[in-house]
């Protein structure tokens, strides 16, 4: 190999990694991961309602909801949401005041994010649709009062 | 499979037919695919001789733009819809089905012979040069032959693919182009020796001045149709296989012309002396086995892949169209194309939700190009016992460095991702090491290749669009690619 021909290729690349690893990772203050948020969006994903709730608490005691885009696999990204996620699972489980209750301290619906206006219309509608909804009673084996895993 | 040969005056015969053993052979093949992929079967392997053949471009960097512009390390990350490709474990990693498309268009800098103008130079218009200084072939100083510039681009739809996923598994159907490579290059006929003659045929030999005056064209696809397949292990653990049918096309013809000793050729005038051609057609099992393993936070991942390559017959020509000369000759044999094998190591590590970072080492086995190479001229046929010197060609297998970092700016409302990355190719070139000098001059060593990749994107709710560009000094990749994923909501 002529080294002498790759050299400017060399430092035009390095100059490259170094800008990109001297980016901030970050917003400031923000977590750098929310792992509790992701599996507990997968397991909403996959109608695990009961995971997704636990998760989803865990995760706002962690970092209040701010609607910023969190990887969760790949290059797919969803807000970090997880007031309004615990909302929806509760609501999927039949809690229905809990649910009422998680979506109305939701960020994303309480107020504007820029480019979350979808979330926001979704969370109001659902609590529209269960502040209107009759009483029922959870799904079997659900404790809605217990903030724990459910068995 | 050996070269089977046979030199024919006059009138062509008619290509030899399969025999029953060869039948046969075909028959088990399928069967004896999957176990010779897992037992990692030794691969054979074979091109041959003539000149065209030198400038084949494989494309084992990983489809999807955004990982082209990771500088192709992929195969510890793996997660995405291209995983069929490219380590099929990786496919448990996606949540909902998806459709993925890419399109490259790549240029492909080929190579012609010509010699580098100096004060005892002359050049005619189109950079073929006119040596009046006697001096030998000789790569390592400025007089030698060196490369041109003879591009050739190809846009094209490189990669489809739809992916199912389940909890434990995945299932994926994709379409991959791993050549799609087109030439069509002249050569004026390089000066070697200014006091030596040249043959009338124009076939490269010992003693050639001046190498006959080529017209080149190339065509070669390879597209791989397969379904790919992920099972979810267990503590991180994925396992995935993909069988694909290879579609195999190649036609190449080279004619040659013999100018004047001092003269540039012209093409539209001179009397043609001989053609050579390459053609094949053919569909042939290939396969990849995969492996992945990631840190249960996500925050690590490995993976290993071992790309088991097909190999398709091919029939090659030489023959004699100069009514001028005393041989009238058409040569047929039957050859056999192989595509390396490869395989590779990779590693992702996720440092943050904005930051992360590939790094890749992968083997390709190109030497496999090299093993019963055929001698298309039929030199020990046609010169009386000439040795053609076959075991005097070689390829190296290449050890690529593939490495790359993405980051997202995840503040966006729609998150837009920057990648950047480079990978390190080690020439592999087909080389020829033995006394004839035409075959050393069109066959010799190039340098290696650094490879500079970038890449930008953005990942909505339910689509990825990514563009990436792949720099180096012989090949310039763009490409192109979205997903599509299908929600249920």
């Amino acid at each position: 190999m002529r080294s002498s021909q790759l050299l400017p290729g060399r430092c035009l690349l390095c100059l490259l990694f170094l800008g990109a690893a001297c980016l901030p990772a970050a917003p400031a203050g923000r977590p750098e991961r929310h792992p509790d948020f992701e599996v507990g969006f997968l397991a909403f994903d996959d109608d695990h309602w009961l995971m997704a709730a636990e998760k989803m608490r865990a995760a706002e005691v962690r970092w209040a909801e701010d609607g910023i885009s969190t990887r969760i696999t790949d290059r797919w990204f969803e807000p970090y949401a997880p007031t309004y996620f615990l909302g929806r699972a509760l609501a999927k489980l039949g809690c229905r005041e809990q649910a009422l209750a998680a979506l109305r301290r939701s960020a994303i619906c309480q107020r504007e994010i820029r480019g979350r206006g979808a979330e926001r219309a979704a969370c109001q509608g659902l609590i529209e649709t269960l502040r209107v909804a009759p009483p029922a009673p959870p799904a079997p084996g659900v404790d809605c009062s217990r903030r724990g895993r459910q068995r | 499979m050996k070269a089977e040969e046979t030199l024919t005056p006059g009138p062509s015969p008619t290509p030899p037919a399969p025999t029953t053993r060869e039948r046969g052979k075909k028959a088990r093949a399928s069967a004896a695919f999957v176990l010779a992929l897992l037992l990692g079967g030794l691969a054979a392997g074979a091109q041959s001789n003539l000149e065209t053949n030198s400038g084949i471009h494989f494309n084992f960097s990983p489809p999807g733009a955004p990982n082209l512009a990771l500088g192709g390390a992929f195969i510890g990350l793996a997660d995405d819809a291209t995983a069929a490709y490219t380590n099929p474990a990786g496919l448990i990693k996606i949540l909902h089905p998806e459709v993925t498309t890419e399109l490259r268009r790549t240029h492909v800098f080929t190579d012609r012979g010509l010699l580098p103008s100096d004060a005892n130079t002359a050049c005619f218009e189109d950079r073929a040069c006119w040596c009046q200084a006697q001096h030998r072939l000789d790569p390592g100083t400025s007089l030698g032959l060196e490369d041109g510039s003879a591009r050739d681009t190809v846009p094209a739809l490189s990669f489809l693919s739809y992916v199912y996923p389940r909890q434990r598994w995945a299932l994926a159907l994709y379409r991959h182009e791993l050549v799609n490579f087109e030439a069509r290059f002249r050569t004026f006929g390089p000066y070697l020796r200014l006091s030596r003659s040249r043959t009338p045929t124009g076939i490269p030999g010992d003693l050639d001045g001046r190498l006959a005056s080529l017209d080149n064209r190339m065509r070669l696809d390879i597209v791989n149709y397969g379904v790919g397949g992920a099972l979810r292990l267990g503590r991180g653990w994925s396992l995935g296989l993909a069988l694909s049918a290879s579609d195999f096309r190649l036609a190449t013809r080279a004619e040659r012309y013999v100018p004047a000793y001092r003269d540039a050729p012209d093409f539209a005038s001179l009397p043609l002396v001989n053609v050579q051609t390459q053609e094949g057609d053919a569909v042939r099992l290939s396969g990849t086995l995969g492996l992945r393993w990631e840190s249960s936070g996500g925050r690590l991942s490995l993976g290993a892949v071992y790309h088991r390559g097909p190999s398709f017959p091919f029939a090659a020509r030489s023959r004699d169209v100069d009514p001028a000369t005393a041989l009238a000759y058409d040569l047929r044999q039957q050859g056999r194309f192989h595509v390396p094998d490869a395989y590779g190591l990779g590693l992702g590590l996720r440092l943050s939700d904005a930051l992360r970072v590939a790094v890749d080492v992968d083997r390709v086995e190109y030497s496999a190009l090299t093993r019963d190479l055929i001698d298309i001229f039929g030199l020990a046929t046609l010169f009386a016992g000439r040795d053609p010197e076959l075991d005097r060609f070689h390829v190296d297998d290449a050890v690529e460095l593939h490495a790359g970092v993405e980051y997202f700016f995840l503040r966006s409302p729609v998150p837009v991702s920057l990648l950047a990355g480079a990978w390190y190719e080690p020439d592999h070139s087909l080389v020829f090491e033995g006394a004839n000098e035409g075959f050393r001059a069109m066959f010799r060593p190039r340098d290696d290749q650094l490879h500079g990749s970038l890449g930008v994107g953005f990942s909505a709710r339910r689509v990825q669009a990514y563009v990436a560009y792949d720099h180096s000094p012989r090949t310039r990749v763009l490409s192109l690619s979205a997903v599509m994923r299908f929600l249920d909501d």
